[in-house]
């Protein structure tokens, strides 16, 4: 008779609870110690069972959670073009081929437009021995390689220009020039900026052939 | 009714997206070794193309499984997620092998072209021995609800 009512609250106990399986059957032996009951219980299927997530949707969010952050991650490893400077500035500058406004990296066009090789003598009063210079593609970042030499020696290996600006260092009297190595597509397209007359030149240097800034030291 | 209509988005978000994004599949991973080899064979790096589509196809799969609705979609093809994952981590693999090849390949030096390229080398190998310990210890299986 204790084995029965037993039976009759953990029967209770067990409609009562919001978390169980629908498909689980509780057997009556397993509860029952002793007496053979032959019966079995089936629990009522819950209303909520929609609700409820299997391991597979489980899996499934996870997963897409996962390919989310590599697409997250993926565009910022992928290779694009920075923000064009479509100001008076830039526009003056695309067609003047200089600046002294724009500051390093700044970006003209969104797609290489191949502008005129040009060759330019920089004159200065600095007295220091050396200055800095930026390089950097001020188009697409498509592929475009150069070299820079200093009074006809390369200083470094030819390099991949990019958006983001090279900073290098080079002599305040000699000549630097510009040597195209590869074209990525649609010209090599850079900008060099002079810390010595803080002056930015845009360029284009036919592959194979060099752009060439004269620097001298004015009396 | 609302069944209704998550099944008809459910198919067509699988037949127009899905399905034909699951065939293309096939073809990056030979599209980035492609890209590999062009680089090693021209000495110039490239585009960084395997990490563009493992974007796009992130993007669009990540959605099918996040959106209840469409997640119908795998409960109807179960061996589709174990498609995608095994494809989707062999492109993260190689992807991942093209972007160091790249950066050793954007100076012209023939020593960093030399170490960069083992490098990628040691990354593929590393990184599929961990894939493979990975499945060996959480198995991937067709699951069915």
């Amino acid at each position: 008779m204790d084995d029965k009512n037993k039976l009759q609250q953990n029967i209770k106990k067990a409609m009562n609870t919001s978390r169980f399986h629908s498909d689980k059957t509780t057997s009556v032996d397993e509860i029952g110690s002793g007496t053979k009951l032959h019966s079995t219980v089936s629990q009522p299927k819950p209303a909520f069972e929609s609700r409820v997530k299997t391991p597979f949707a489980k899996k499934l969010k996870g997963f897409g959670i996962a390919l989310l952050v590599v697409f997250g991650l993926a565009m910022t490893f992928t290779s694009k073009t920075g923000t064009v400077d479509v100001s008076g500035a830039a526009n003056k500058a695309l067609s003047e081929q200089t600046s002294t406004s724009l500051s390093a990296g700044t970006i003209l066009l969104a797609k290489d437009e191949e502008l005129s090789a040009q060759d330019y003598t920089i004159a200065h009063s600095s007295n220091k021995n050396n200055t800095k210079i930026w390089i950097w593609d001020y188009a697409a970042e498509d592929g475009d390689y150069v070299q820079l030499l200093v009074n006809g020696a390369p200083i470094g290996d030819a390099f991949f220009i990019k958006n983001k600006p090279v900073e290098l260092t080079v002599p305040t009297v000699g000549i630097v020039q510009v040597k195209g190595i590869r074209d990525g597509g649609g010209g090599i397209t850079y900008a060099v900026r002079y810390d010595l007359n803080s002056t930015t030149y845009f360029n284009s240097a036919p592959k194979g052939e060099m752009n060439t800034y004269t620097l001298e030291l004015q009396q | 009714m609302k069944n209704f209509f998550g099944n008809v988005a459910a198919s067509i978000y699988c037949i127009t997206v899905i399905l034909p994004l699951s065939l293309i599949l096939w073809f990056i991973p030979i599209g980035i070794l492609m890209e590999i080899n062009s680089i090693v064979k021209s000495g110039f790096s490239g585009q960084n193309a395997g990490f563009t589509f493992l974007g796009i196809f992130g993007l669009m799969f990540g959605i099918s499984m996040l959106v209840p609705t469409f997640r119908r979609i795998y409960k109807k093809l179960p061996w589709l997620y174990v498609y995608i994952q095994v494809f989707m981590m062999d492109i993260l693999i190689l992807a991942v092998g093209s972007y160091i090849l790249n950066i050793g390949f954007e100076v012209q030096n023939q020593a960093r072209h030399t170490m960069f390229f083992w490098l990628m080398i040691a990354t593929l190998i590393i990184s599929r021995l961990i894939m493979c310990s990975y499945y060996k210890f959480r198995p991937i299986k067709i699951e069915k609800e």
